[in-house]
């Protein structure tokens, strides 16, 4: 399988690259490829033609305002995940109750939704007929929500309830592998609730909030299910690329508009790891 | 099956440390050699290019004459006790002890015989079943060495075998290896960084200085005779005196702070001495009167740091010994037990590799 | 004493904001599980009430008389993926766990990268790079893949730079045992919570997945997921709660699995996923 004469001095007994080599040829097969199609079909080989169909999707207003809804429903959406499950992840990581386990497993469930399922889940709650209004309804005489699925706190929401799962649990092992002595010795130093947070705390949590607004803000940005099932006003960018592609036949402009959610994710993935690294080394 | 082991100038560097520089020695078919050093000396270096772990940058490692370079680890018939035991713990007492025999594909009966037999004599009958996490750290260290002797290597290697043990149980697990080691008859390297398990437990001792033989011998060479100031304080702590010897009559003798002393076998002119604390006694009376400077009491004997005619040594004394700094205790000097050092090159003395074996 | 009221106060409402993220993911999740058996009605829903017909005595073997094509072959592709994610991703997690050099980390770069990817990008790739494999639902496998392997790999890859493996495989070496051996006896042994894992978060990303799919599939490769969508756009809503509830029954079980073994790995799995 390996030739004698490759294997490292250090570690004669170890792996040599052949074992990595499948996945290696796969991603190359699988992933760059498709991927260098994709610049191939939105240049038609001439790189002009790439920054023309490239730059086509700021200039144009209709693809231009789908993906600063994107940018800005993602940005909204990630901070909101992450301000709402900070104070549940830290308890999941530090106390113990019961049903602890059972907690996690259902905050967990929406993983493995698409924004499909997510949306339709917003419309059985929040639709014209939806669960909420008809509860309200009952209750209060007034058919309180309904619709609101559609509207944009409606897919605002539903993204949110995409994110809950991928927040809880990124913050929740964070704290978990937080050190408690860096605050009970913030403690002993006189340090109060609000400056042990935001002096000692949220400095070690950096890298990990980072990471999870970079998550968050690539999946919300990539997905188009919910969006597709609820949203006809309200459009992103991948819904446009979806209909560039399939109705119009419009490769080389489907294609720009997917490079342009790639390579936002992608620097922002990048500026996240960038940022975390220069944080301070919080965790013991 | 025991093979005889010659090394010859091996070398190996990490980066740009040298790790071993030019060791060669060899290991005798049956005999087992204990190879000693500081930490950093290039022990572990020197066992695992002897397993196949780790490939040398130049020299050679001979079994019976014929050159390993080629042949990987799992074909060396080497047997290794880990440091860390390295036993594998999804695997049974049994499994883990079989495992050599199963992968060379040895018939299920000469498995089950060969085990009941390492069980038998390391006393691991009754752990057959358990994985290692449910066994304490003696019975692992004997499961780490049934494993590595179970295939009948040409050449063990124990890497600091009794160094994860507690004090109080490793006297007892040194007398089980040293009875196994003598049951198998193999060759034997027994990596160690404790000086007594290394004239303890070696037919031969080797002791590496950074990455270098500084010495090897029998225990009691190295004990009785070293070569250098290092190689005497690594075995035995003990001051370093000049003396001043005259031939007189057929023999030699020295003036020492502590009387005119014999030594057979010496040059005349100046001589360098070890004085280790069991060269000297104190007495009630007679010897050599000397000043106590300090006094620690050891339990079972006390240890007394006196000074004569402007040296310092140590002498140990009786537990119940009353005496504070400042008293005069007389003291009498064994010169069988001194250690005459041959000259020495100057660069040999380092300061700082000193103050590792201090 | 104030400090002490003041942490029951903000772990009481740490425990309420738990409590109400609790009730939004369970709260959809009830109403549509009951309304694939209940009366719409009941939930006040959907006054529209569509009748089953004689042939089907409840909502699910309506659903699986549709779609029963879509919940088979989305069951084999998931299978498929698993699989293939552990034929490649073993031998992958095992090569970079061990190894330092530029290729490793290049390859451990790249298969994170899809991860920032959306999936209609690599969908719409796919297509472009391999027209023709689309009708074999090759490039669908293939879509899938390249999202579940990264997971798999860091699940399997955790397991195995953890603890002293390298060591346990000089173990396994010096006692004779040669490369596919310490692979077989030794290394997958102790990886086994984490491929378990892996594998487990493979089978949910495939299960799950649309936004690759849904471009990709064809009408004779379509998956669940797509059937979802149609359930959603063209059925009423019984039919679409006891499609979903159909989706829930298998990815419920995988996840809760996925908790019991490794409930580390289940958290990475929100760390990227």
């Amino acid at each position: 399988m390996t030739s004698r004469g490759r294997k490292s001095a250090e570690d004669p007994i170890g792996p040599s690259a052949a074992w990595i080599a499948p996945a290696a040829l796969f991603l190359l097969v699988a992933f760059v490829a498709p991927f260098a199609a994709l610049l191939r079909a939105a240049s038609h080989g001439d790189p002009g033609a790439f920054l023309r169909e490239f730059g086509g999707v700021w200039t144009q207003p209709h693809t231009r305002r789908a993906l600063g809804n994107g940018l800005a429903l993602s940005a909204a959406v990630s901070i909101g995940a992450i301000l709402l499950c900070l104070p549940p992840a830290h308890l999941l990581a530090r106390a113990r109750f019961r049903g602890r386990g059972a907690a996690r497993l259902l905050l967990s469930v929406p993983l493995a939704f698409s924004g499909v399922i997510v949306g339709f889940l917003a419309v059985v709650m929040l639709g014209r007929v939806g669960f909420v209004p008809a509860v309200a309804q009952a209750l209060f005489g007034r058919p309180l929500g309904a619709g609101l699925a559609y509207a944009l706190p409606g897919l605002f929401l539903a993204y949110l309830f995409f994110e809950i799962p991928r927040a809880v649990l990124a913050l929740e092992a964070a704290f978990a592998r937080l050190d408690p002595e860096l605050a009970a010795a913030a403690r002993t130093l006189g340090a109060g609730p609000v400056q042990r947070f935001a002096r000692v705390t949220l400095p070690a949590l950096r890298p990990a909030l980072l990471a999870t607004f970079a998550t968050t803000f690539s999946v919300s940005l990539g997905s188009y299910g919910a969006a597709l099932i609820l949203s006809r006003r309200f459009s992103v960018l991948p819904v446009e690329a979806y209909q560039e592609f399939t109705a119009f036949g419009n490769d080389a402009g489907a294609s720009a508009m997917a490079i342009w959610l790639a390579a936002i994710s992608i620097v922002v993935s990048i500026a996240a790891r960038r940022a975390s690294l220069r944080a301070p080394e919080g965790t013991g | 099956m025991s093979a005889r082991v010659q090394v010859r100038r091996l070398s190996k560097a990490y980066g740009s440390r040298p790790a071993l520089d030019g060791v060669s020695l060899t290991l005798e078919p049956g005999t087992t050699t204990t190879l000693v050093g500081a930490s950093g000396s290039g022990k572990t270096t020197l066992l695992r290019c002897l397993a196949g772990l780790l490939v040398p940058d130049s020299g050679e490692i001979l079994f019976d004459g014929r050159d390993v370079a080629a042949v990987p680890a799992e074909r060396r018939g080497v047997g290794v006790v880990f440091q860390s035991y390295a036993l594998f713990p999804h695997l049974t007492v049994a499994d883990n002890l079989s495992f050599g025999l199963d992968v060379r594909r040895t018939s299920a009966s000469d498995r089950a015989r060969r085990v009941a037999e390492l069980a038998d004599e390391l006393g691991l009958e009754r752990l057959l079943d358990r994985r290692p996490g449910e066994i304490s750290g003696g019975e692992r260290q004997r499961v780490a060495l049934g494993r590595a002797l179970a295939y009948r290597p040409v050449l063990l290697l124990l890497d600091e075998p009794l160094a994860a043990l507690d004090p109080n149980l490793a006297d007892s697990v040194r007398e089980a290896l040293a009875r196994a080691i003598a049951a198998e008859r193999t060759t034997v390297l027994l990596v160690t960084h404790d000086r007594s398990d290394a004239l303890r437990l070696g037919d031969r001792v080797v002791l590496l200085r950074a990455g270098e033989v500084e010495q090897e011998g029998t225990p009691r060479d190295l004990y009785r005779q070293p070569n250098t100031e290092y190689a005497a304080n690594f075995f035995g702590t003990g001051a370093l005196w000049e003396v001043e010897a005259r031939a007189e009559g057929s023999g030699v003798v020295a003036e020492t702070p502590l009387g005119r002393v014999a030594l057979p076998g010496a040059r005349p002119g100046r001589l360098r001495v070890i004085v280790r604390p069991e060269a000297l006694s104190v007495r009630p009376s007679g010897g050599t009167s000397v000043t106590v400077r300090g006094v620690s009491y050891e339990g079972d004997r006390s240890r007394i740091l006196f000074t004569a005619g402007g040296r310092e040594a140590v002498v140990h004394g009786p537990a119940d010994l009353e005496t504070a700094p400042g008293d005069r205790i007389a003291v009498t000097v064994d010169p069988r037990l001194l250690v005459v050092l041959p000259e020495e090159k100057a660069s040999l003395s380092r300061a700082d590799e000193r103050s590792q074996t201090a | 004493m104030t400090g002490s009221s003041g942490e029951r106060l903000r772990s009481a409402s740490a425990a309420a904001l738990l409590l109400l993220l609790l009730a939004v993911v369970a709260a959809p999740l009830a109403v549509v599980v009951a309304g694939s058996v209940l009366d719409p009605r009941l939930l006040g829903l959907s006054s529209e009430s569509w009748e089953a017909g004689s042939r089907h005595t409840t909502w699910f073997s309506y659903v699986l008389s549709l779609y029963g094509r879509h919940l088979a072959r989305s069951a084999a592709l998931a299978l498929c993926v698993v699989v293939l994610a552990f034929a490649l991703g073993a031998p992958a997690a095992y090569g970079l766990s061990r190894r330092r050099d530029a290729f490793a980390r290049a390859v451990a770069v790249l298969l994170d990268t899809p991860l920032a990817v959306p999936g209609l990008a690599v969908a719409i790739g796919l297509l472009l790079a391999y027209p023709r494999a689309r009708a074999s639902g090759a490039t669908l496998a293939a879509g899938h893949l390249v999202y579940a392997l990264p997971f798999f790999v860091r699940a399997a890859g955790n397991a195995l730079s953890g603890g002293n493996v390298s060591e346990l495989e000089e173990a396994a070496a010096v006692s004779g045992a040669g490369r596919w051996q310490r692979f077989r006896r030794i290394v997958l042994p102790l990886a086994r919570p984490g491929l378990l894992a892996g594998a487990l978060m493979a089978f949910t990303i495939s299960w799950g997945e649309f936004n690759v799919s849904f471009l990709l599939s064809t009408p004779t490769t379509s998956t669940f997921p797509s059937a979802l969508y149609l359930t959603y756009t063209t059925n009423s809503f019984p039919v679409a709660a006891a499609a979903t509830t159909l989706f829930l029954a298998a990815a419920v079980p995988a996840l809760a699995l996925l908790q019991r073994i490794a409930s580390p790995e289940a958290a990475r799995f929100g760390e990227a996923a």
